[in-house]
């Protein structure tokens, strides 16, 4: 088996890049119940990608513009900006308009990748197989994801001020928007490189249940995101080993991993909360 | 006394619904203001534009000095639940913007915090998580955070909501304090009549066409409220405090 894994070691390094960038964003994206955030922004990013699929079809690439990544962060960061300045400050609830944006983009892509003539609807898939991730992708990953977890790391107190109450923030003379913004731009970013990795629904599961887990063991915020990076990377490596073992598709397992300590982390939290004492 | 803050025909609202219209009234250093009315009404509308976080449609709003510094402690229904955060950590909070870009509160920022914990009644719940509080406990640690800024003006946005009547008692004890010791201005928003009543100088009334500023005993009186609120309400003088009711004869 332990060949079998250093076969992968590409796939497992680039999932585990990933997972620690997703599961310090994940902690945000669930505190601040915004968990379609990180679905609606994966499939506008596939959006982008469709896109470029359809331009590229008809003849109208423009080199590195219409790239794929170029036009798919391009899209990403039109919802960054949308969503960052709309928070709040619209009578449709955030969540709903999250949910506008993810339907409308997923069904926006299909169609353009339905009507170019050199791809089918799975090129937008398969872009993002787990398996089929490069060296020079995991390079291009590190860079991004350690420079996004450095702002976060720099700008902590900020995003978690404006997160937690905006209204005091802006009081003392934050810019509750700028800030919203930075941090939305952070999510854009890893996702869009992720979409293009693993795909829309591992990103999802890594923005969602590492945070979830992180929450339902941590008592302490710092010990919120170090359960949420530990799930992430555990739950990663129970996943490749799991589906070399039993021939499972390595994303779909790595997904059902994290649910697995998700849940276990549920039946602890409930457990500790029944033989608590009372306050 | 000298004028703090001056609302020139300030016209407050949010994109093109206006909340209230032609606003003249002025803010003096040292007092305690009350601004009271319905829920709606425009109470946290006056207060944001006070805080300078919401710019006036139409007017002017005015401060008189460059550096006022404000000290606000929020509705806590506003704050989520969920965040693992400690009392401590809560107060801290209020000396992010003190520590620059991105330097951490140091020891020092901490002692104080701790410090003024001590001072709301909370030094043994500064460990403990902000949410595991009572409603009393949380809006003392928010009057804490609130205080760290070293304010001008301490604004309290619905500070007796949700609290019982000893917790609310204890509040305005502390706020009532402050204001003796240090002559802090104080403005308070509450939609509770009987909490602002005994407890301001002056106050306002605040609602939309009937915005309303003066003396507490001048302002709210039998007519005005009843007026104001379209029930019949009494406004008693018991043993030096004000107790306004809505007349037993008015339909609930």
């Amino acid at each position: 088996m332990i060949e079998m894994l250093l076969f992968y070691r590409e796939s497992i390094l680039g999932a585990l890049v990933l997972a620690l960038g997703c599961s310090v964003l994940g902690v945000y994206v669930v505190l601040r119940r915004i968990v379609f955030v990180g679905a609606a922004l994966a499939q506008l990013s596939s959006a982008g990608v469709g896109l470029a699929v359809f331009l590229a079809s008809a003849g109208l690439g423009l080199g590195w513009l219409t790239e794929e990544l170029t036009i798919s962060l391009a899209v990403t960061m039109a919802g960054v900006a949308f969503f960052g300045y709309q928070a709040g400050r619209n009578r449709i609830p955030a969540d709903a308009g999250l949910g506008v944006a993810f339907v409308v983009a997923g069904g926006a892509s299909v169609l353009l990748v339905a009507r170019s003539a050199t791809a089918d609807i799975y090129d937008l898939f398969f872009g993002g197989d787990i398996l089929l991730i490069s060296i020079e992708e995991i390079r291009v990953l590190v860079v991004v994801v350690a420079s996004v977890l450095a702002v976060h790391a720099l700008f902590f107190k900020q995003f978690l001020f404006v997160s937690y109450d905006p209204d005091m923030a802006a009081t003392l003379g934050y810019r509750v928007v700028a800030w919203d913004l930075l941090l939305y731009m952070t999510f854009g970013i890893v996702i869009t490189l992720a979409m293009q990795s693993v795909g829309v629904l591992l990103v999802f599961s890594y923005l969602v249940l590492p945070g979830v887990t992180g929450l339902l063991l941590g008592r302490r915020l710092r010990a919120v995101f170090a359960g949420s990076m530990v799930t992430a990377t555990a739950g990663t490596l129970l996943g490749f080993v799991a589906s070399v073992l039993f021939d499972l598709p390595s994303g779909a397992s790595i997904i059902v991993a994290m649910g697995v300590l998700a849940g276990a982390a549920w039946a602890f939290d409930v457990a500790r909360r029944r033989t608590a004492p009372a306050a | 006394m000298s004028h703090l803050i001056s609302f020139e025909g300030a016209t407050l609202g949010y994109g093109r619904r206006v909340v209230l219209e032609g606003l003249d009234f002025k803010i003096e250093d040292g007092e305690v203001l009350g601004f009271v009315g319905p829920n709606g009404g425009g109470k946290t509308t006056i207060l944001r534009a006070i805080l300078d976080v919401l710019q006036p449609l139409k007017g002017s709003v005015t401060r008189h000095r460059p550096s006022l510094r404000f000290g606000y402690v929020p509705q806590r229904s506003r704050l989520d639940g969920r965040w693992p955060l400690r009392t401590v950590d809560v107060v801290l909070m209020g000396l992010y913007r003190e520590t620059g870009l991105v330097r951490r509160p140091s020891r020092a920022h901490r002692d104080e915090a701790l410090s003024l914990l001590e001072y709301v009644a909370l030094g043994p719940q500064a460990e403990r998580d902000f949410m595991t509080l009572s409603g009393g406990q949380q809006q003392r640690a928010l009057l804490a955070r609130a205080l760290i800024t070293r304010p001008d003006i301490l604004v309290l946005d619905e500070p007796s909501t949700g609290l019982d009547v000893a917790g609310t008692a204890q509040l305005l004890r502390i706020v009532g304090d402050l204001h003796r010791d240090r002559g802090l201005t104080v403005l308070l928003s509450s939609h509770d009549l009987n909490t602002v009543a005994n407890h301001v100088e002056r106050v306002a009334l605040v609602l939309s066409g009937a915005f309303q500023i003066g003396r507490t005993e001048d302002v709210l009186t039998s007519e005005r409220l009843s007026e104001l609120y379209g029930v019949p309400i009494d406004v008693e003088r018991i043993e030096g405090r004000v107790a306004i009711v809505v007349s037993s004869g008015a339909a609930t």
